[in-house]
């Protein structure tokens, strides 16, 4: 219960800190001309990251009970148990 | 009495003999759930909430079709690992790519010369829910051009994966600057994806950047090797007078005991 509380208070924290600085960043560039505003440049940060191979985010030795894992736990569990199903 | 007794001994041999078979399917359940490592992706080019953990590490490129050099095509390959828990406090995934892989003929900046960090602090909530506060294209080297052209873009944003019947989905919404935002135009826009799941291998994605619209399909071909592979379509709107442009990324994730 204390660790859940801690994890809200922290996903409220990066909601709260996050906003107002997103609002508040200048834009300078048109970012239309060349690659840039296609997403190309940092296309390769979203392709390394977990936007481009979910895995990522599954802890080392599999997904362990009683972690939370995120949304790709949740797949886990979903296509496993039908799995099961079957 | 006799056969009250039988009846019981043969319950008994039943329970024995189904006890192994129940704890052998147990195992393979989740035998099965742990080899689970080839999972597609839910968005092409937006952020999501997930990513990188401590003993994770991914690399990943991306390539499309522009009208942004004189080859009409450009891409970038990038490394990313994760520092921290994002189940017991949070991560800090840092992932760093090299830009303008064909742009020796387009922005002077050729493999190597040029290429930025990105950095997303993610933590996990019940729910199979994630959030994440980020900025990518920061730290940047290369050319002037390269690094007026590519302005980091701050961003935050939450990821959940919903159930639906016998199917899921992963639905991702952000506010972020700059590349999240409209041209010239100060402030935060909105970006989201939205991933329909077949099976964990199997997702088709639409997804809007704050500038463009894109679909695309993706799959992880392996249900026990972490490679991804997503294809699409991007700019369907057609905006800012460009045309539709293919795109692709390809990631593959490592996981280290």
């Amino acid at each position: 219960m204390r660790n859940f509380m801690i994890k809200m208070s922290l996903a409220a924290l990066v909601v709260a800190v996050s906003a107002p600085v997103a609002m508040a960043a200048p834009s300078g560039t048109s970012g239309v001309s060349g690659s840039a505003g296609l997403g190309i440049d940092v296309g390769a940060n979203i392709a390394a990251s977990g936007s481009g191979d979910p895995y990522l985010s599954v802890p080392p030795g599999g997904q362990a009970d009683g972690t939370l894992g995120g949304p790709v736990a949740g797949l886990i569990d979903k296509f496993s148990k039908k799995e099961d199903d079957k | 009495m006799k056969g009250k007794n039988k009846a019981v001994l043969v319950t008994g041999a039943l329970m024995l003999a189904s006890a192994p078979a129940w704890a052998q399917s147990n195992t393979a359940a989740s035998t099965a759930a742990s080899d689970m490592k080839g999972f597609a992706a839910p968005a092409l080019q937006a952020p999501v909430a997930y990513g990188a953990r401590w003993g994770t590490v991914g690399v990943g490129a991306y390539g499309q079709t522009c009208n942004c050099n004189k080859q009409n095509e450009d891409g970038s390959v990038g490394l990313a690992f994760g520092l921290g828990d994002p189940d017991k406090y949070a991560a800090l995934e840092v992932a760093v790519s090299s830009s303008s892989l064909f742009g020796d003929t387009g922005s002077g900046d050729s493999f190597g010369d040029a290429g930025s960090v990105g950095l997303k602090l993610h933590t996990n909530v019940p729910g199979y829910a994630s959030f994440a506060v980020g900025v990518n294209g920061t730290g940047k080297w290369g050319s002037d051009n390269f690094k007026k052209a590519n302005p980091a873009s701050v961003y935050a944003v939450a990821t959940k994966m919903v159930p639906v019947g016998q199917y899921a989905a992963i639905l991702n919404l952000g506010i972020g600057d700059e590349l999240y935002n409209e041209p010239n135009k100060d402030g935060a826009g909105v970006f989201g994806s939205a991933a329909f799941y077949f099976t964990q291998q199997i997702s088709v994605l639409a997804e809007y950047t704050g500038r463009f619209t894109n679909a695309g399909v993706s799959v992880a071909p392996f249900r026990s090797f972490p490679l991804t592979v997503t294809l699409g379509a991007s700019n369907l709107g057609k905006r800012y007078g460009g045309d539709v442009e293919f795109a692709g990324s390809i990631g593959m994730g490592f996981a280290f005991n």
